[in-house]
């Protein structure tokens, strides 16, 4: 034992001290045990709330990315640390830059998920649409055209968009549209992929003044992944979430509504009792709902759960806790389905189609999701892009159910099981390249200007011009040559 | 923003019978301004007298101070935001819903690349908010 003011017992004072004091910081921030403690941190991460265990991942993360500069030994172990935890959770650091996508690729992928597009504000219609479609809907044919006339296929826009499953079903919808108001034809090869989305606005619009249209026909991608999740695991699903000590009526009200209708958001979650109670048969009495075969404390039927619930009747069951008060889904965990692959890096997939995949989606809890999984995206200074975020992945590719970090909290499935599908053969077929798309329609816009302005270029010769060169020269090109057309040069 | 917040009302989203009181509001401001983020535009602070803090599919329109801490709108800025002229109004799985205060203008930014995928003007907020929230 170090003696009364030697340096040893000095030395030992200074380590008691210093610890003392961590654990005072501990107890205030308990993200910090993660950082200070040398072992045990895995459990101590396990026992952090999601929002702790953002702060220590993203503390870690600091710590182990400054490590470019100068290596220390507290950056090399944080690194470690940080892997050594992630791994623990599922996951690991994305390795990869992915190629980037043009931004109206992400807006088509955005599209395809959501099964929706926004309608363009009246002012912005100029802005955004071009004068091409813009002229050519203002002013319809007198005649109206053949079907076989709208040749989608030729479209360097709609190539873009035929990529996907869930435009190439409504192709019929859109050559309805505009056969049916006397479009020219030749608005096909002329269209950005910009007018293609007000296209589809304008022909599935039920209202003038609805603002999300929806074009998808039947359900959703992201809809069908947690249906169909839902009905093959559900069970397992529901003893996760059961496991976390949630309300088993949450619960079970929350798988129903996944394995049902593939929705998955708590706000709008009707919270049904699961065994008849006073006040369920009161309410049903009052409803004039016949009763008699139900009895108090008696499993409800599913049926009636489900038919009440269509028939918009479902707070005839609302769960209620002791005070009387309906059970309120949002003050209940919500999810959200995360992208495994990056969308931003679907460049690197044969198809851009393939990200919206449903073995390339997870359903997470919303709070994991958006404090952990996207901790690292950053919002930086107005023009300051392609600053790729730092991001997770799921070290197995098969995770399809996440409510923790523990092991036991996230679940696999495989939903690819290595069969090529017939969305999957077709999608492979309609495998195009931005860039070439996009300087296609540069081509076509510029030989339909040269027929507006038929005597002052040889076209043959203004197209051999653009050829192999880029869709920001070609357009540069096209611009200059509009310029001396109008002129009359 | 009348027919915006019916359509949410259509869709199931009931409104909040305790809004945030009006100290809460000029505390969250200076939060906001403390950090280095700009001031939230009014009519955004309206809408939040009916929503405050809206989870919907995939996204989110964050609050002062809601039930949800999560969704909390000061602490979602310090983790998110990196820019000073700019605050975060919402997201989904794909974008930031941001106010930028310099050109008074509401963008979507992708998340990943922080390009600017879409821009709405000062009036469109409606557009905006209707653009992220997916029900």
């Amino acid at each position: 034992m170090a003696q009364k003011g030697s340096k040893y017992k000095r030395k030992h004072i200074v380590e008691v001290t210093n610890q003392r004091s961590e654990e005072i910081e501990i107890s205030m921030k308990p993200y910090l045990a993660v950082l200070y403690h040398n072992r045990g941190y895995i459990d101590d991460f396990y026992n952090l709330s999601v929002e702790d265990a953002g702060r220590a991942y993203e503390m870690l993360s600091k710590l182990a990315n400054e490590m470019g500069k100068k290596k220390t030994k507290l950056n090399t172990k944080a690194a470690d640390k940080l892997d050594e935890i992630l791994y623990a959770a599922g996951f690991q650091r994305a390795q990869y830059d992915g190629k980037y996508l043009h931004k109206q690729e992400v807006l088509t992928i955005r599209m395809d998920f959501y099964g929706t597009i926004d309608r363009l504000k009246q002012g912005l219609r100029e802005r955004e649409l071009s004068s091409y479609y813009r002229e050519l809907m203002a002013h319809p044919l007198q005649k109206r055209p053949k079907t076989i006339e709208y040749n989608f296929e030729s479209s360097p826009s709609w190539k873009l968009f035929s990529r996907f499953q869930s435009f190439r079903l409504i192709e019929k919808n859109l050559k309805a549209y505009l056969i049916k108001n006397k479009i020219d034809p030749r608005i096909l090869g002329l269209m950005t992929p910009r007018d293609f989305s007000d296209l589809v606005v304008q022909s599935f619009s039920k209202q003038h003044d609805e603002q999300k249209i929806t074009f998808q026909k039947g359900i959703t991608v992201r809809n069908e992944f947690v249906r169909d999740l839902a009905q093959r695991q559900g069970d397992q699903m529901v003893d996760m979430l059961l496991k976390q000590g949630l309300d088993e009526r949450y619960v079970y009200s929350m798988i129903n509504m996944m394995r049902r209708f593939g929705k998955y958001n708590s706000s709008k979650l009707v919270i049904t009792e699961l065994r008849f109670t006073e006040r369920v048969l009161a309410d049903l009495k009052k409803e004039h709902i016949n009763c008699k075969d139900f009895k108090l404390g008696e499993p409800i039927p599913q049926v009636l759960i489900d038919s009440l619930i269509d028939a918009d009747k479902g707070y005839l069951l609302a769960a209620r806790d002791k005070q009387g008060k309906k059970l309120n889904g949002s003050d209940f965990p919500s999810f959200e389905v995360h992208h495994k692959h990056a969308v931003s890096d679907a460049g690197d997939l044969k198809s851009v189609a393939y990200v919206n995949y449903k073995h390339n989606l997870c359903l997470v809890r919303a709070d994991i999701h958006s404090l952990f999984i996207h901790r690292c995206d950053k919002v930086k200074q107005r023009g300051e892009m392609k600053s790729y975020s730092k991001r997770l992945e799921f070290v197995d590719p098969n995770i399809a159910f996440v409510v923790g970090f523990r092991p036991n909290e996230r679940m696999s499935f495989n939903f690819a099981r290595g069969k090529l599908t017939k969305r999957h053969k077709m999608d492979d077929k309609h495998i195009v390249n931005y860039v070439e798309c996009m300087k296609q329609l540069a081509l076509n816009q510029a030989a339909y200007d040269r027929l507006h302005h038929r005597d002052v270029f040889d076209v043959n010769q203004e197209v051999e011009r653009y050829k192999n060169k880029s869709y920001r020269k070609v357009s540069k090109q096209r611009k200059m040559f509009l310029k001396r057309a109008v002129n009359g040069r | 923003m009348m027919n915006f917040i019916q359509t949410l009302k259509e869709n199931g989203y009931q409104t909040q019978s305790t809004p945030f009181s009006k100290q809460d509001v000029i505390e969250s401001q200076k939060e906001l301004v403390k950090k280095g983020y700009p001031f939230l535009p009014l009519e955004f602070i309206s809408f939040l007298k009916s929503y405050n803090g809206l989870r919907g599919e995939d996204s989110a329109v964050l609050g002062i101070a809601p039930k949800d801490n999560s969704l909390d709108i000061i602490t979602f800025n310090e983790m998110h935001n990196e820019s000073d002229d700019m605050v975060i109004l919402g997201y989904d799985d794909f974008c930031f819903l941001v106010y930028d205060e310099q050109e008074k203008d509401y963008l979507l930014i992708d998340r990943t690349t922080g390009d600017e995928l879409e821009s709405f003007s000062a009036d469109g907020l409606s557009e905006a908010l209707n653009s992220i929230l997916h029900y």
